[in-house]
């Protein structure tokens, strides 16, 4: 058996207990091999946070993080290192500041009351005219299809997180990667396969300087069906991020999967979002974006 | 003796300075090499601990150790070939001690269902809720943990886990250059700092949970 196989074959729980007794005499014994079972243990938990693992090992490996707490540990680790390093990385020029407020806490670290009622006023305004804003489109989508779909980053324009009046709410469990990001949407995208665009009729996505998170909201075409994954890309194919396990509410006006993305990860340029639905052929939604 | 039940507060004073002085004697005559042997046998307690399935590996890393340096204190003549062997011994007793009593069961989280058609409802939106201020807090945690670092290894871990797909690799090819170290090496460090970071991590969030 090759080394690297019987090592992840050790991490996954899956050797006898003759061959994880001899397992555990060699690390014992040898500092290197002891190595190469903590690094193949890290490269398992970056590809299963990254999405590169493949679903049939996802499957064991989500298992075995069941089975042991303290592996789980070094995911939520990994993870919590993922964010914290992509967030310093177009945050910062230095690698750590001392007294850096973590994104996550952006919004606890509004303490004073008014700058909070102003957000909150703004945020209300902002689902109000999302609401508005979302069934103005779907309504042209189903009237005029040659219409181009596009949300700015106006009241009017960006549409609401989901709550309960909203007609439509798609909850997409974010992949492992982003699974405790926290959503403040400050501008919203509705990508339609309906909608055909021409190089120059891109969708637009008008991005605000706030810090704060990105809604994009693609179309399931009718009869779609899971299992779903949808890959971010940049239109020059540097992979982004990618969301599996969706869970779709179906509202009688369509269903759609909303994908939250930190705005910061997305300066200026093209991007696409594709979707895989079931084992109908992949779809490629193009989009732009530009600051506001 | 159950996991619970392990003397938490024993565990971590058991080892003075000079009990873990007599250690390191008994474990190599050059200080340097006992000190790479202590880090080794404490990193495969870790591992043995972590994929036996302990909820608490360090406790019973340390618990192992204590053992060992309590016989060495003893005068007792304990490292007849390998003292790594002997560790090993002694780690499988205090499993077997862990399994022979009723552990403390935790619960586990739901696996994410495909294809499940649904509204949230208030206790999912309560799960959600705390499992922000959990990521939250493990996001301070984290901070502080890599402040405690030498900056050089802190930048270094920054640095390995920027990037994802084609950028990562090659993020971490170019790290590797920087450094001077090939990739296994830096794979090496990280997984071991990573490790470092999971414990403190652990720590952290056990203190704010208490």
């Amino acid at each position: 058996m090759f080394q690297r196989e019987r090592i992840v074959q050790y991490v996954m729980g899956e050797l006898d207990e003759a061959e994880q007794l001899r397992i555990e005499e060699q690390y014992f014994a040898d500092v290197e091999f002891l190595g190469e079972i903590q690094a193949v243990c890290g490269d398992l938990i970056d590809a299963y946070l990254t999405g590169a693992m493949p679903r049939r090992d996802r499957e064991r490996f989500e298992k075995r993080l069941h089975a042991i707490p303290f592996l789980r540990a070094q995911v939520e680790t990994s993870r919590a290192l993922f964010q914290y390093a992509q967030t310093a990385a177009t945050e910062r020029p230095e690698p750590v500041r001392k007294q850096r407020v973590p994104f996550v806490g952006w919004w606890a670290s509004r303490q004073s009351f008014w700058p909070r009622l102003a957000w909150g006023g703004i945020i209300c305004g902002l689902l109000v005219g999302g609401v508005w804003y979302w069934q103005r489109t779907r309504q042209s989508i189903t009237t005029t299809p040659s219409v181009v779909a596009q949300a700015e980053a106006t009241p009017t324009a960006i549409i609401p997180p989901p709550t309960p009046s909203a007609p439509v709410v798609a909850a997409f469990s974010p992949d492992p990667l982003t699974k405790s990001s926290v959503p403040s949407v400050v501008a919203s995208l509705l990508l339609s396969a309906e909608l055909t665009r021409s190089e120059n009729q891109l969708a637009r996505l008008l991005i605000p300087k706030a810090k704060g998170v990105v809604r994009l909201q693609v179309e399931l075409s009718a009869g779609a069906q899971p299992p779903y994954e949808v890959v971010l890309q940049t239109a020059q194919g540097q992979h982004l991020r990618t969301w599996r396990h969706a869970n779709i509410v179906h509202s009688p006006m369509g269903s759609v999967v909303a994908l939250d993305v930190p705005a910061r990860l997305l300066p200026k340029g093209r991007y696409f979002v594709a979707l895989k639905a079931g084992t109908a052929p992949l779809q490629k939604f193009p989009f732009s974006v530009e600051p506001r | 003796m159950t996991e619970d039940s392990l003397p938490r507060s024993k565990v971590r004073s058991d080892l003075t300075p000079e009990s873990f002085t007599q250690l390191l004697s008994a474990l190599h005559q050059e200080r340097t090499q006992a000190a790479e042997q202590y880090e080794h046998i404490r990193q495969a307690l870790m591992v043995y601990f972590t994929f036996r399935g302990a909820f608490d590996p360090l406790e019973l890393a340390d618990e192992t150790i204590n053992r060992v340096a309590r016989r060495v204190t003893e005068g007792k003549e304990i490292f007849t070939q390998n003292p790594l062997s002997y560790f090993y011994g002694v780690a499988r007793n205090v499993w077997r001690e862990v399994l022979a009593h009723p552990v403390t069961t935790q619960p586990l989280d739901e696996a994410p269902s495909l294809d499940k058609h649904h509204s949230p409802d208030p206790h999912e939106l309560l799960m959600q809720a705390e499992e922000q201020r959990t990521a939250e807090q493990r996001l301070r945690c984290l901070e502080s943990c890599l402040q405690r670092l030498p900056s050089q290894d802190r930048d270094l871990m920054l640095a390995y886990y920027q990037g994802t797909g084609g950028a990562k690799i090659e993020n971490r090819q170019d790290l590797a250059a920087r450094f001077g170290i090939t990739l296994k090496t830096l794979r090496n460090k990280t997984s071991l700092l990573r490790g470092e970071l999971a414990l403190c991590l652990h720590r952290c969030l056990g203190a704010k949970e208490r």
